[in-house]
């Protein structure tokens, strides 16, 4: 009889996690498909913008530019879809980890550039924003990473 | 036999999926491949080189002028102390009347004036302008492509 609450309690359970998947994964996977469109619209400026940041070679930065906003929007439509899923996150984890590092830098260096994250902007990056919100897509990569695994309570 | 010992041993579920993880990011840093050799392909091969504009010098013409050339950068003043063609002067709209006096310092009028700005700005067709205009200096050209194509050579 004491079984029910607990059942209803899982069933629960079972859904805010589903929701949390839901929201967190569409919203990462839009982002990333909104930053890698606005960056192919031009992506002449965007090589500008990635050559700004002075951590590449010329050529490492054409190769960067031509095939960053693809990859982005490969992986945003792959978390949406929830297909090639731990390859998206694990893709998506390492570009986030990038980004900080190269934002971070160029803040740290003291550089005026436009980072080109969402396409090219005429305003200087406002660093600690932009570095918030990769933290934060980081955040909620590592969250779905934790709700993609297994339940415990499933597994028996 | 039961349906478990038929199905063999089961996998730990504690076990970290390294090669799935190894195959899907492979695969799909692999779809996104073609896309990007196709988007290179487009930028490089089929997108028209801009025009050489009234004003303007090409980067071969304007390094070919040695010693006769006077760089000015046109861009922000952080981008000029970070990086900038060598022995280049700092020329900004922003920061116009001090800096004119130390251009002026360094003027010749045997030397042609080449100014560089951003590869898709205007200040250097700006302050190429107004060093005709206001100080009458005839030689002055704008590098065609900007510090960009300075870089890319």
């Amino acid at each position: 009889m004491n079984d029910q609450p607990t059942a209803a309690a899982a069933g629960a359970e079972s859904i805010a996690r589903r929701l949390l998947d839901l929201v967190l994964r569409c919203a990462l996977g839009g982002l990333l498909i909104y930053a890698g469109v606005q960056k192919l619209r031009d992506l002449e400026q965007f090589f500008l913008d990635v050559q700004h940041f002075d951590l590449t070679p010329w050529n490492l930065s054409m190769a960067i530019a031509m095939y960053l906003p693809w990859l982005e929007v490969i992986v945003g439509v792959a978390l949406i879809a929830r297909r090639l899923y731990l390859g998206a996150l694990t893709l998506n984890a390492a570009m986030t980890v990038v980004f900080l590092g190269a934002i971070g830098s160029a803040w740290w260096r003291g550089l005026d550039i436009t980072c080109g994250c969402f396409g090219h902007e005429n305003n200087q990056t406002n660093f600690p924003q932009h570095l918030a919100l990769n933290g934060a897509m980081l955040a909620a990569t590592v969250i779905l990473a934790g709700l993609h695994r297994p339940n415990p309570a499933q597994r028996t | 036999m039961s349906a478990a010992a038929e199905a063999g041993p089961a996998p730990s579920p504690s076990r970290f999926p390294f090669r799935r993880i190894a195959r899907e990011t492979l695969l799909l840093a692999a779809l996104s491949l073609p896309f990007a050799v196709w988007s290179g392909y487009s930028e490089l091969k089929l997108r028209p080189e801009a025009p050489l504009a009234p004003g303007e010098v090409l980067l071969k013409d304007a390094t070919a002028w040695g010693e006769k050339a006077l760089w000015v950068d046109a861009r922000s003043k952080a981008r000029f102390e970070h990086k900038r063609i060598p022995g280049a002067l700092w020329l900004n709209p922003e920061d116009w009347d001090p800096q004119v006096t130390k251009f002026l310092d360094e003027w010749d009028p045997e030397k042609h004036v080449i100014v560089y700005g951003e590869r898709n700005g205007d200040t250097a067709q700006t302050v190429a302008l107004r060093l005709r205009e206001e100080l009458k200096i005839p030689e002055v050209w704008v590098l065609h492509g900007g510090y960009e194509e300075w870089q890319r050579q």
